[in-house]
Formats: C-alpha cells, structure tokens, sequence
C-alpha cells in the first residue's frame, strides 16, 4: 500500500545536482522506498540516487510523483510534502552568478576590427585579459589508453574498478583537504557524491556483468549518463555532462596505471590552456602558478570550469568554435575575458590595444581597492560605517577585498547546515578566530543560529509547523538545545581573545529572552574564565530588530543591549504582514512603505536617545537607490553584500544631511511605496547632473601618436571616471561622426563628439599632445589638442548643450585656444573650459 | 552687404556654432553685416525674420543637413557651401559672394 505526492515541479532550474542532493539527504534518511516519475519525459528515478535524480530531466513545472512505500511512509510523506512546499525552493539561493551576457550587437574596438590578426569570439565566462604562450591540452578521456588491459573474470573486474574507484576517491578527499576555496572544495564535493551515487556503480557493474572490462563499463557508463544530460535541452544539466565524463576519465586513469596514466599537464612557463573542454580536477591540477588564462571550445558560464575559473581570477572565454585547432600551440594568444574574443597572432596594432587596456584595468582595480580602503562618509563629513554580510571564511575574505569596514552579520547557519551533527565548539572556534583574525581589528558580529522548521537539520529534530516564520526557531529554541548554544557561544567567547567580537542574538520579541541569554553568556565567561581559558571578559552582545514588537521597548532593552541590528526584511514582512515570496501578496510587501520608514524612524531615535548605536543588516541597507533615507534616519552602521561595499560608500558620499532630511520628511507624509520610491528616483537623478569636466578627465603631454589612440585614450579617461558604461560602444559612436566629416576644425584643435544611450554623464575630456597628431584637419595641420565631448541621450540637458555651444564659438578665438595650450594642469583646462558666458571683452 | 545665413550640421552641438561663429567674425572683418540663424540640438535660436530676409542681399546655407523653413528664402540668392568651408574658410567665403 503505497503513499503519492503530486505536484508541479518547483524550481526555475530544474532538478541539477543541488536539489538532487537535497533531496536524496532526506530520503537516505526515511526508511521508505521513494521513487520520483517525470510524467512530461516519463522517466523514473530512486530518489536515493543523485544521479537517477538529474538523469529524469525534470524542468520547471513538470509534473511529477512521488511514490512512498514502507513502514514509515506517512510520516514520511509528511516530510516530504513540507520538504516540496517550504524547503527545496531555498536550493539555489546560492547559485554563482555568471557575468551578465553583454545585451544587443558587440563593437569590436576599432583596433581590433582594423587588425589582420585572427579574431575569434565566444562567451566570457571569466574576467580579466591575459597574454601568453598557448599550451594545447586534449580532453582527458581522449589521452587515455582505452584499449582495455587484461580483462579478467567479472568478479575481477568489479575488484579492480572497486580497488580503482576508492583510490580515486582517496586523491578527491586530499584535494579537497588542500583546497583554499570553498567552490573548490564544494565542486570536489560534488564529484565525490557522484561516485557514491548507487544508480552510476550499478550501471558500470551491470556493464562489467554484460562482458566489459572495467575501462570499458566505465566508459560506457558515462557516456550513458552524459547522453542523456546532453539531452535534456538544459545548458546547465548538458554542462554537468562534464563533470560525469572528467570522473570516469579520473576512474579510468586508475585502471590503467594510476598518475603515470595521466597526461602532462605541468606548465613551465606562463601559459594559455587552449582545450575542446576542459574538466575542473583537470583545472584545479594545473600549476596556477603559470596558468594565465582559459579558451575552450565547449562549456557554459555555469559548468564548474567557468565557476573554478572566476574563484581563482583566471580570464576564461569558453564557447569559441574550434578553438584547439585554430589557435597554435606554442605562440602568442591573447584572452579577453572582458569581450569574450581569443586573438591568435597579435599583431603589434593589437598588442599595444591591450598594453592600453590592461593598463586601464589596473587603472579601475586600483582606484576601487583605493576607494575601499576608505571609510563611509556622507558629503557633509557624518560616518557611516559600511560593513559586510557573510555565511562563510570565503566571504569574509571577499569581504575585505571590497574595502568593508566590518563585518556586520555573520551568519552561522551555514555551519550547520549539510551535516551529520552540529559543528563542535573546536570546528566552530577555528572559523570564528580566522575571521577575527582576517578582520585585524576590525568590528565583527556574529550572530548566533538563526534557524527553525523551514531548512533541513536533521539532527535538531525540529518537528514540520504550520508557520514556521511564527514558529519555533532561533532565539526560541535555544533553551531545548543546551548543547548545541553552549558549544556557539563558548567558541565566539573563544575567538574573541584573538580579536574584537560581537555576538548578536536573532528573532528576539521580549526581555526576558535578552535576560536569559545574557546570563548564559556570564556563565559561560565564567566557566572560561575558571578553565583558564582566554576570551573577551566585556563581550558586547547586540539583537536583531525584526520583530515589530522590539521597536516598541527599545528603552527597556537599551539597558540590557549593547547595540541593535534592524534586519529589515523579516521586520518589513512581520509588520506589514506580508510573505514577499508568495506571488499573490508579494506586491504589498516593500522597504519604502512609509509606515516602515516611520518605525525606522522610531527604533533609531529611541536608541540613540540611550546611547546605543544602531545598523541594519537587511536588503534595505544595500539599497543604493535609499542611501539619501539611511543617511537621513541616523543609522551608524550598514552591513551590505560584499560586492556593493563600494558602490554604497560612494552613494553616500554625494548625501548631505540637510537635502536627505528634507526627503525623509517627504517620505514619510508619502501616502504609500510608489510615491515614496518615486521620489528616491528623483532625488538620484537631480544627484547625476556632475560637472561636465574634472582634472581627472583631462590629460596634458599625452604620448598618444595617432588619432585611434587618441580617440581610445579619451574614452578611457570617461570609462576610468565612470562616466560611461560600454566603452566599446561610445568609440564606435565617435568614429560614426568621424567618418562623416572629419572633427579635426583647424587651428590644431579637434572635437570629437557623439551622442550615445552608453554615456551616463554628460562630460568633455581632454588631451594635449605632445607631438601634433594627423587627425585628417580641414587645413591639414596636425592636431595638439583634442577636446572630446559626451552627452547622454536624453534630452533635457539644454544647460549643457548650451555650455557647449559656447564653448564651441569660444574655440575659433585664438587668445582662448592658446591660453588653453598654454595651460600649467589640469584643473587649468577645467576652470577655462566651464567658464560661463565671458564673450564681453573679446 | 546685408547677409543671412543658416548653420546646422548633424548632431547640431559644436560645428554649428563654429560655423556661425566664424562667419560672424569675417562679416565684422570684410565690413559686412551678418544675421546667423543655428539650427542645432538646442532647436533654432537667433531666427531669421521676414524682415531680416526681405533686407538681405544673399543667404549663406552652412548645413550637413537640410535647412529647415526653406521656403523662407524664396526668390532671395542661396548659396550653399558645407559647414567644413564655413569654419575653414569664412573669410573667403563671404569675400566670394561678390556685390
């Protein structure tokens, strides 16, 4: 007597490897046999099997079954209801994003377009450029010798692929124990549960029972499995094709020697792998040392090479047709990972291109590392600190990198979450110290489990509730989890003898739980303190603000608090009422209800009148768009995705107190979202009208020799200021004009000119030469000074075009041209430039 | 001489007004009076009048691109040249229009 469960398949990606795995974890668990039917492809699997999982092609919205049959099967249905409704959508949060595809027809830089070099283009899946020699590698599978060895009995074909797979298993298990990067370690994860996978050794043993030989069952079982992937018409299951083969390859080197098998893949020199594919064992064997960059024919942004590719910072264009026979081995290649193009035999025109690009790479790393490095000030000189939400050692290094001042949250569910049993006290300690230590000195704030009924712990035994948001979880639970509170706490008490901690207390809704965990935490200083162990005698402990109720007794619990964290996201949804990922309400649910900015108002005023500093932690405070509204509510600190750090920073630089004040006001006798939103845009829009030059658009004794240098140092000097965001496209606007009528006006001036939807700022930049360039002038006199000018699509912006015009009669009047040749700097040219109506006198 | 003239070129944001610019200075230079309507991003500004037109002895059409309210100058002398000649060579220009 068998259980069903219908329904329509859930996630956007389909079943891929993580939901697969999710999904097997609790059916390893259940002692019901579970099986899943596709009825689109009509396909079955045991869900105990990974593998089976992935192989019935299930897209979203398929519809499917679930058959349970055993001795638990209705408890176990229950669980596997809940798991279907609440819990597998939270699968791919995690998802790595690719880089954006670019949108619309690619403009090939003129230098490259006007080069006789061979140029082949493909997807980027990696940034950066790189240059070096090409180093041709065949696929792994192909180098190996597949003719089979000896082949024995059946019984000794399955011991020898037995023998083969642990070894493979061992060499996984050691890479992963060396692996510095946690997409590392997950990808060998990955491959590992591939190998336990019951569906993939019953398909080789069943080929070996046919009458192969090891090699061959391995082989034909990844094809096997491979084929159907290829399939399935998803570029994200065809890629995970690759990962199947590069095991089997893996397997099938054991069989046939071991490591001597395997194909040379040391790299003496600085080089370039050109391959058809290439798998990311293969990738992570490679010297990094010497790997400078990656061109393939096959793969897409999200097999685990491009994934591996972007974590190590190696340039990777993947997708060039051909590419291990077109490019030759030994030679110079260039990779672009910005374009997606691999140039075979650059010629010396190409060459200088990317000498001129690499140089302005560095250009924009350096200037955003130099940004980073600065604290958050708004305009008029009040601090903000901007610090970085983590869940792993991982990002909390990425953290640093983007110039976070702190790190604000900390997440330790991750910790938990995808084990046995909970992390000890020592694991815990180890990962809370290598942060304070990371941090050197700067704050960090840890914030203790944060869990409940919605994400599958198995070993917190929490029972399936009906409103797990309102349910048992967090702070709540502490109390039935001695145990597990303890070993945290003690850990983060630990760490902090290496550097300043904080720890911070989710979900909490009154007093008495602050009370409660507060003499916790005294206990446990003590207990330390008698162990004689080090630890931060006067840790500050903080709460979340997500329960409405906290903002009403902010005072009460300033007595007890260190500081407040508002995680707007649950505060918004629990105040407003509102589940964000339910598509019939989500519309109600918004940061910019003006009712929230009133509460917002309060909790910080409140605090702040008990001398306690108040962050935000939630989406809210990586809004760009509300910065001008964080400034204004008074908040100290704000803790944001680490990739934002230095866009916020730079947000609120351009706020001042006064204007932002004014606007809070306006918000908040807003009578809803809309309107509130509507006047955020308005306020960013007034904030874009920069000036239409500055000293760091202009560049005096520029060494360029030709009017294409020329004409690419100038957008350049605009794509380094910010001031466009496709380069490529504004040059190719430029050259539009260009080609009508030369822009070389005589006098040794020439202005260059377009009007492009890729120009965010209206600008004019400048260079002087310091040798005349041939610009093709109307009297044919070389050209010293070029005057670029940049205007945006939109109109609107008559002030500018009307300095510009002014500028342009200014220009045939050579007392003005020679005091701009003349000019001492930069800021020189600039203050002439912007000079406004000054005809009288001439 | 009285002379109008219409400047405008493509994008109508800086060769416009150097057109007009120059043709203005080799006017006050040659003696000759000059009115120049620019026809540029910002829109027409300076416009030509009836009055303006009925004194003129010629017009001088500095354009890439067609002038606009051509009908304006019926039965008045046009003479076209591109907007490059205007900025290069204003003075010859006007010297050539002879009268």
């Amino acid at each position: 007597m068998a259980s069903r469960i219908d329904f329509a398949f859930p996630l956007p990606l389909g079943l891929h490897a993580r939901p697969a795995s999710a999904l097997c974890d609790i059916a390893v668990s259940l002692g019901s046999r579970i099986t899943l039917t596709n009825h689109r492809t009509c396909r079955q699997a045991s869900a105990r099997s990974a593998l089976a999982l992935v192989a019935t092609l299930t897209r979203h919205g398929d519809a499917c079954t679930l058959l349970v049959a055993g001795e638990d099967e209705v408890a176990a249905c229950e669980r596997l209801q809940h798991f279907i409704d609440d819990e597998w959508a939270r699968c791919d949060d995690q998802v790595p994003a690719a880089p954006a595809a670019r949108e619309g027809v690619r403009s090939l830089p003129r230098a490259l377009a006007s080069s006789r070099a061979r140029i082949l283009e493909g997807t980027p899946v990696s940034a950066g450029i790189a240059r070096a020699v090409a180093f041709v590698l065949e696929p792994w599978l192909d180098a190996l010798p597949l003719a089979e060895l000896q082949q024995g009995s059946v019984a000794e074909e399955t011991d020898k692929l037995d023998r083969a797979m642990r070894r493979v298993d061992t060499d996984n298990g050691e890479r992963q124990r060396h692996a510095v990067h946690e997409t590392e370690r997950a990808i060998l994860a990955a491959h590992r549960s591939i190998l336990e996978d019951e569906e993939w050794r019953g398909r080789i043993e069943a080929e070996i029972r046919s009458g192969r030989g090891a090699v061959q069952a391995v082989v034909a079982a990844a094809e096997h499995f491979a084929g159907i992937l290829r399939e399935s018409g998803s570029t994200y299951l065809q890629e995970r094709a690759l990962d199947l083969r590069e095991i089997a390859a893996q397997i099938v080197g054991e069989l046939a020697g071991g490591t001597r098998a395997t194909p040379a893949m040391t790299l003496d020199a600085a080089a370039i792998c050109i391959a058809p594919s290439l798998g990311p064992t293969q990738l992570i064997s490679l010297d990094r040392q010497h790997l400078k960059g990656i061109a393939l024919s096959q793969g897409g942004a999200t097999s685990h090479t491009a994934i591996l590719a972007r974590a190590f910072g190696i340039p990777c264009v993947v997708g060039v047709a051909g590419v291990e026979r077109l490019v030759p081995g030994g030679r110079e290649v260039i990779v672009d990972g910005e374009r997606g193009l691999v140039i075979a035999e650059p010629t010396p025109a190409v060459l200088a291109f990317y000498e001129a690009e690499t140089r302005k790479l560095e250009a924009m790393r350096a200037r955003a590392r130099a940004f980073g490095a600065e604290p958050g000030l708004t305009a008029d000189g009040r601090r903000l600190e901007v610090a970085a939400n983590v869940g792993s050692l991982d990002e909390v290094r990425l953290a640093f990198e983007h110039g976070a001042e702190g790190i604000g949250l900390f997440r330790t569910e991750l910790l938990f979450m995808g084990r046995d049993a909970p992390p000890s006290e020592v694991e815990q300690l180890e990962v809370y110290a290598e942060t304070a230590r990371l941090a050197a000195g700067r704050p960090v704030i840890i914030r203790t489990l944060d869990i409940g009924g919605d994400k599958p712990i198995p070993y917190l035994g929490l029972p399936p509730e009906a409103n797990p948001f309102l349910g048992f979880r967090a702070v709540r639970m502490y109390a039935a989890h001695p145990g597990i509170i303890e070993a945290q706490v003690r850990a983060i008490l630990r760490a902090s003898a290496v550097g300043p901690l904080k720890i911070m207390l989710p979900m909490v809704c009154c007093l008495e739980e602050v009370r409660a965990f507060r003499a916790l935490v005294t206990r446990l200083q003590a207990e330390l303190a008698s162990e004689g162990v080090a630890h931060d005698p006067a840790i500050e402990v903080g709460i979340m603000v997500e329960i409405p109720s906290v903002a009403f007794v902010v005072d009460q619990l300033a007595h007890e608090v260190d500081f407040f964290s508002i995680g707007s996201n649950d505060l918004a949804q629990y105040f407003l009422a509102v589940d964000r990922d339910n598509p019939a309400v989500a519309h109600l649910y918004s940061p910019f209800h003006p009712a929230f900015l009133r509460l917002l108002e309060k909790i910080v005023t409140d605090a702040h009148r008990h001398q306690k500093w108040v962050g935000i932690c939630g989406e809210l405070g990586g809004n760009v768009l509300a910065a001008p509204l964080l400034v204004s509510l008074g908040l100290d600190e704000l803790s944001l995705a680490s990739p934002n750090v230095a866009t916020m920073k730079a947000a609120i630089r351009g706020c001042e107190m006064a204007d932002c004040r004014e606007l809070l006001a306006a918000a908040g006798q807003a009578s809803n979202a809309a309107d509130v939103e509507a006047l955020l845009r308005a306020f960013a829009e007034a904030r874009k009208d920069r000036s239409l030059s500055a000293a760091d658009i202009v560049h005096l004794g520029s060494g360029s020799h030709t009017r294409d240098e020329a004409i690419k140092e100038l957008v350049d000097l605009l794509h380094l200021a910010g001031r466009v965001d496709d380069p490529d496209a504004v040059e190719a606007a430029l050259w539009r004009r260009e080609e009508t009528t030369s822009t070389g006006v005589g006098f040794g001036v020439a202005i260059p000119h377009c009007r492009s939807p890729h120009v965010g700022i209206d600008s004019i930049a400048v260079l002087t030469f310091a040798t005349g360039i041939d610009w093709a002038s109307l009297d044919g006199e070389p050209v010293e000074m070029a005057i670029l000018i940049a205007l945006r699509e939109e109109a609107g912006g008559d002030a500018h075009l009307r300095m510009i015009a002014a500028l342009s009669r200014r220009l045939m009047d050579d007392e003005f041209r020679n005091a701009l040749l003349a000019a001492r700097d930069a800021s020189e040219i600039v203050a002439r430039l912007l000079q406004t109506g000054d005809e009288g006198g001439r | 001489m009285y002379i109008v003239a219409v400047t405008s070129c493509p994008t109508g944001v800086a060769h416009t007004y150097m057109a007009a610019e120059r043709l203005e200075r080799a006017a006050r230079k040659l003696g000759h009076t000059i009115k120049v309507e620019t026809q540029g991003a910002m829109g027409i500004e300076n416009a030509l009048t009836g009055e303006d037109i009925a004194r003129a002895q010629v017009a001088v059409f500095a354009a890439g691109v067609p002038v606009r309210n051509p009908e304006r100058f019926t039965g008045l002398r046009i003479v076209e040249i591109p907007v490059a000649e205007a900025i290069k060579n204003a003075e010859g220009v006007l010297a050539g229009l002879g009268g």
